[in-house]
Parts: C-alpha cells; sequence; structure tokens
C-alpha cells in the first residue's frame, strides 16, 4: 500500500484524522479531502472541495425523517454536496483513481467514499477510523 | 466418563479484550479446576480482530483441558467494506440501520446478535449428541447466548445463567427499559422460570430482579468479579512515595513526582472531562505536587481504536501532567499497578454499577481515590478500605479535593495499613466468589444425565 484517501465530510470525521494519520506507516502518502475548511491537518496533503467551514454531523431525528429523505433525493444534503464537489474537482478524482485505500471518516463522507467505487477498481473502500486503522496496520 | 460436562456459553471470550472476558475465562476455568469436563462455546477469532481488539496474552490462561469451539458471527451494521453497501446504506444511513435492526431482531430480540442464535443453537446442540451436556452456564452480554441453554434445556439439560449486569435494567440510569410483557420480558420470564440459578455481579443489581421475579428469587445468586490471584503478585509492591527509584537508593531528597493511574475500559459513561479538570485544579492549587503525573491506561471506548473525542479530552490534560497510556495485556497489568502511587477509580454513574477492576484495584493495597457517584455500587465494594477517599460529587472541585487526599495518604505510605488493607481484598479474590456456587452445583453428576439430544 502506498497511498491512502481520508475522506471527512464534517468536523466528526476531522476529529479522526490525526487518530489515523499516527497510525499509518510512514512510507504511506496520505490525502485528506474534507467537506469544507477550518480542520488542522498537520502533515498530510489536504485538499478542500469547500471554502466554507465544515459542519458538525447532524442526526436526524423521526420529526425531520421525510424532509432529510427529500434532501437526500434532491441532493441537498450536506453529505451530497461533498459527493458531487469531490467528483467535479480533477485533483480529488485523481487521487481517488489512484489511492490503494479510501476511508471515509464520517457518515456524510460515506457516498463520495461509495461513488469511488466506479474511479478505483482496486482500492479498498472502507467506512471509520477502526477498519482504516486495521487495514493500514496488516498491509 | 466420571466428570460432569460443562457447557460453558460467551460472546467475548479470549483472545476478546474487554472488561467481561475475565469473568468469562475464570468461570470456565473454575469449572475446569473444580474436576467438569469444560467445551467453550464462544464467537470466531475474526470477530474479535475485527470489532473488540484483542489481547492474545489471554489465552495462554485458559485451562489446558478446556474445549473451546468457536462459532462465527456475523455483524452486516459493522461491515466496513463500502463496496458492498446498498445505495440506501450510503445515502440513509440512519434507515439502513433502522431496518437492519428490525432484520436483526426477527429470531431473537437483540440488535446485532439476534441473527446468531441460529449458529450458536446448532452448535450446542451438536455438542450435546456427540457429548452430553450436564449443565450449561450461559454468560451475558449479549443475551443471545441463552438461546444455548434454552435449546438444551428442552432435552432436560440443567442451566445456569451467568446475567452479569441486567437486561431489562439500564444500569446507570436505573430505568427499566421493557415490560414485562414485551418480546424481551416474555423472554426473560421464561428463560429464568427455568434456570437452575441465576447470578449476577452486585447486590443491587440481584435485589432489583429478585423484586420484579419473585417467583426466582431463591436462585437468584450474586457471584462479584473479584480479582485474579496469578495476575497480582504483593510482592511486586511495595509503599508509595512518589520518589524515583534512584532517589531512594542514594536517599536523596527531590521534589517528589507521586504517580497516579488508571487502568481499564474508559467509555463515554466515565467522567473523563471531571477528573481531568479535577486534575488540572488539583496541580493548580497545589493539592498535588507539581511533579505528579496521571497515567490513563486501556482501550477508549468500546472498540479497537480509541474514540477521537476521549482523546482530545486526555490531550487537554498533556501540559498537567496526563498521558494516555494505551491498553496494557492483562500479563502486564501487575508491572503497572507496581508503578503507580495512587489508583483513580473512575467510572459512571449509577447504583447498579460496579466494575471489575475495582477488585484489581483493592488487590494492590494502593491508595484508591474514587471519581463516580457516591451512590454506586463499587462504594459498597470499597468501604473498609483503609486506603480509601470518597468523593461526594464528581465535580472538578471535589474531584480535585479528593486526588489531593490520595497523594496525602500515598506520603504517608504506613506498612501496616497497606497490610489491612491487602489483607481486606482477600475476600475478594476471584476463586471465593465462584466456590459457593460451585458447592452448590455438585450434586450435577454425569450419571443424572440420560439423554443425548
Amino acid at each position: 500500500m502506498r497511498s491512502v484517501v481520508v475522506l471527512a465530510g464534517t468536523t466528526n470525521g476531522a476529529a479522526a484524522v490525526r487518530e489515523l494519520v499516527r497510525n499509518v506507516p510512514d512510507d504511506i502518502e496520505v490525502t485528506v479531502v474534507l467537506a469544507g475548511s477550518g480542520a488542522t491537518t498537520e502533515g498530510v496533503r489536504r485538499l478542500e472541495v469547500s471554502s466554507s467551514p465544515l459542519r458538525p454531523q447532524r442526526k436526524v431525528s423521526g420529526k425531520d425523517a421525510v424532509g432529510h429523505v427529500v434532501a437526500v433525493l434532491l441532493g441537498r444534503t450536506n453529505a451530497a454536496g461533498f459527493e458531487r464537489n469531490g467528483l467535479r474537482s480533477a485533483a480529488v478524482r485523481a487521487v481517488l483513481e489512484s489511492a490503494d485505500l479510501i476511508v471515509a471518516l464520517d457518515a456524510d463522507a460515506v457516498p463520495l467514499a461509495w461513488r469511488a467505487r466506479r474511479l478505483s477498481g482496486s482500492a479498498a473502500i472502507l467506512n471509520g477510523l477502526q477498519a482504516a486503522a486495521r487495514a493500514v496496520g496488516q498491509r | 466418563m466420571t466428570q460432569p460436562h460443562l457447557l460453558y456459553v460467551a460472546w467475548g471470550y479470549p483472545p476478546c479484550r474487554g472488561g467481561g472476558v475475565y469473568r468469562a475465562l475464570a468461570t470456565a476455568n473454575a469449572f475446569a479446576r473444580s474436576g467438569w469436563r469444560v467445551t467453550v462455546l464462544t464467537a470466531d477469532r475474526d470477530t474479535f480482530d475485527r470489532y473488540t481488539g484483542t489481547d492474545p496474552s489471554l489465552e495462554s490462561r485458559i485451562d489446558p483441558d478446556i474445549t473451546v469451539m468457536r462459532v462465527p458471527f456475523e455483524w452486516p451494521a459493522q461491515d466496513a467494506d463500502i463496496r458492498t453497501y446498498s445505495w440506501l446504506r450510503a445515502q440513509l444511513p440512519q434507515a439502513w440501520h433502522r431496518w437492519r435492526g428490525l432484520l436483526d431482531r426477527r429470531s431473537f430480540p437483540e440488535r446485532g446478535y439476534g441473527p446468531w442464535r441460529g449458529p450458536l443453537e446448532r452448535a450446542a446442540r451438536s455438542i450435546h449428541a456427540a457429548d452430553p451436556v450436564d449443565l450449561v452456564v450461559s454468560t451475558a452480554n449479549p443475551y443471545v447466548t441463552f438461546t444455548a441453554a434454552d435449546a438444551l434445556a428442552k432435552d432436560g439439560v440443567p442451566y445456569v445463567l451467568d446475567y452479569r449486569d441486567a437486561w431489562t435494567l439500564d444500569v446507570f440510569s436505573g430505568r427499566t427499559l421493557t415490560g414485562r410483557w414485551s418480546r424481551i420480558g416474555r423472554w426473560e420470564q421464561r428463560l429464568l422460570a427455568g434456570a437452575r440459578e441465576v447470578w449476577f455481579v452486585n447486590e443491587p443489581i440481584r435485589d432489583w430482579h429478585a423484586a420484579r421475579y419473585r417467583e426466582v428469587a431463591d436462585r437468584m445468586h450474586v457471584v462479584a468479579n473479584g480479582w485474579d490471584p496469578d495476575l497480582l503478585r504483593s510482592e511486586d509492591r511495595s509503599p508509595a512515595t512518589g520518589r524515583s527509584e534512584a532517589a531512594e537508593i542514594a536517599g536523596v531528597d527531590e521534589p517528589p513526582r507521586p504517580r497516579f493511574g488508571y487502568v481499564g475500559t474508559m467509555t463515554r459513561m466515565v467522567p473523563l472531562t471531571e477528573l481531568i479538570d479535577g486534575w488540572e485544579l488539583a496541580k493548580r492549587n497545589g493539592s498535588l505536587p507539581t511533579g505528579a503525573t496521571l497515567s490513563l491506561a486501556g482501550y477508549l471506548g468500546y472498540f479497537a481504536v480509541p474514540d477521537p473525542q476521549m482523546l482530545a479530552t486526555i490531550e487537554r490534560g498533556r501540559s498537567f501532567g496526563v498521558s494516555y497510556d494505551g491498553p496494557i495485556a492483562k500479563n502486564d497489568v501487575g508491572a503497572y499497578y507496581a508503578d503507580v502511587d495512587v489508583l483513580v477509580l473512575a467510572l459512571g454513574a449509577g447504583r447498579y454499577v460496579t466494575s471489575g477492576k475495582v477488585f484489581e484495584y483493592l488487590a494492590t493495597g494502593l491508595p484508591i481515590v474514587s471519581v463516580h457517584d457516591p451512590r454506586n455500587a463499587a462504594a459498597t465494594v470499597l468501604r473498609g478500605y483503609p486506603l480509601w477517599v470518597p468523593t461526594d460529587a464528581t465535580d472538578a472541585a471535589a474531584v480535585a479535593v479528593a486526588l489531593g487526599r490520595g497523594w496525602q495518604l500515598a506520603r504517608g505510605a504506613d506498612p501496616s495499613l497497606a497490610a489491612v488493607a491487602l489483607e481486606f481484598a482477600e475476600q475478594f479474590r476471584r476463586d471465593r466468589q465462584f466456590a459457593p456456587r460451585l458447592r452448590a452445583l455438585s450434586d450435577i453428576s454425569p450419571a443424572r444425565q440420560g439423554t443425548s439430544g
């Protein structure tokens, strides 16, 4: 394994970046793709797909469920914006195509990681810090 | 064969790491050492590698006469391979998890674990067919392990349910989780009615169940967790002074550098923020010497990778001498205690909450500072321990005062008090907790059991 792409769609994912980077051996290149600006990720390459600040993760209550489903279908959620902007960015597409491991660090990053299946036929695409740490530990 | 055959069922068993595993390990070993032939039914090794993390040192502690049978365990909700995800799971994860939860509970009402019922029952029946079982001990949680006992009960095999905590009681809030006539409630009533014995980790939890199921109350017993004598050797310990080894040898006076320690799994129920705030306050107001350090060891959260939010909380205390030292293998825990002057017992709130580590702490003979709700069941275990510093609240001010008192006790380093403390701990040895139950079950013999599935 030579390159890892870490996707953080919210501040929750961004908070986990440091812990993941700590687990990654020095000879592996790490690129962090963030849904917005503001998070500190020292010592790694970072690509921001939006100039607005990263948002915290939003839990959908039962009351908001219908509105949320509509927003997902219309592509109006934070996750949809991250997915759209990420796929539009040539730099992000390039790193996803060449990655050996793609990691979604929060739920809002999963749709972009899921779409990345078509960009990269061989990369492992994993959900969450735990699975990612295990994968880099076992390389 | 003259030895009775025990089928011991536990999801978490070595090399799984985590609080409940030590009890599972000790229970099976206790039966094996008391003359039972023991077969352990547990999840496969890969389950622990993938989800909980492992402590390989624990496997060497399994009694060599025990047969371990591992049953594959699937946990789709924890599946991390996004390539296998459906559109629904990727785009609407909450809806997918809700659907998955319903699916999980189809055969047994327990999210995540319900689907294990089928493989578990089949495995139990096959063991019984090959080598008739005389007693089943099923350990929660998860509660799906009780279904293996239920499956063999149809063939007349008696069973013990080791609840440890509670299925229908939230031990942190004290809230009843389900009614007696809910699906879980009906399972619980039926399982309890047929049980030879039911075990709990402490008296408050036993009492709650005894009041709810009066008809079974006389079969309900407390089997406290206790501490393992082979892991903690008292000769490793010496009274604490907070001075470095070099200074001790040279007889030089140097500023004290007491080391406080916490070891155990830290979940979000543990008042970590209050502990760090209290530590900072104690350092600032001089209750603790400037050189004092606080080492936090163990897993952060239930899973193999540290919980980032908890890591961030610990990071905040770094400039005040707080460090996170990661998980410690059970075999190395004695060495960790030997290097600590004062132990910190931080636990979630609730009168039903004990822990395994309180017993281990007692066995060290070191001062113990409590950072938990004073009504917590752990307090009843600690009452009478001469080096215990209780807190009347878990806010930063109260924690700071308690930490300061802990340091005073360590600085006093009265060997006679330490001896009394060690003597006090003897009653909580793990083998002493099992002894009455093993005696009570000694009437079970292979001759009593005639059927073989």
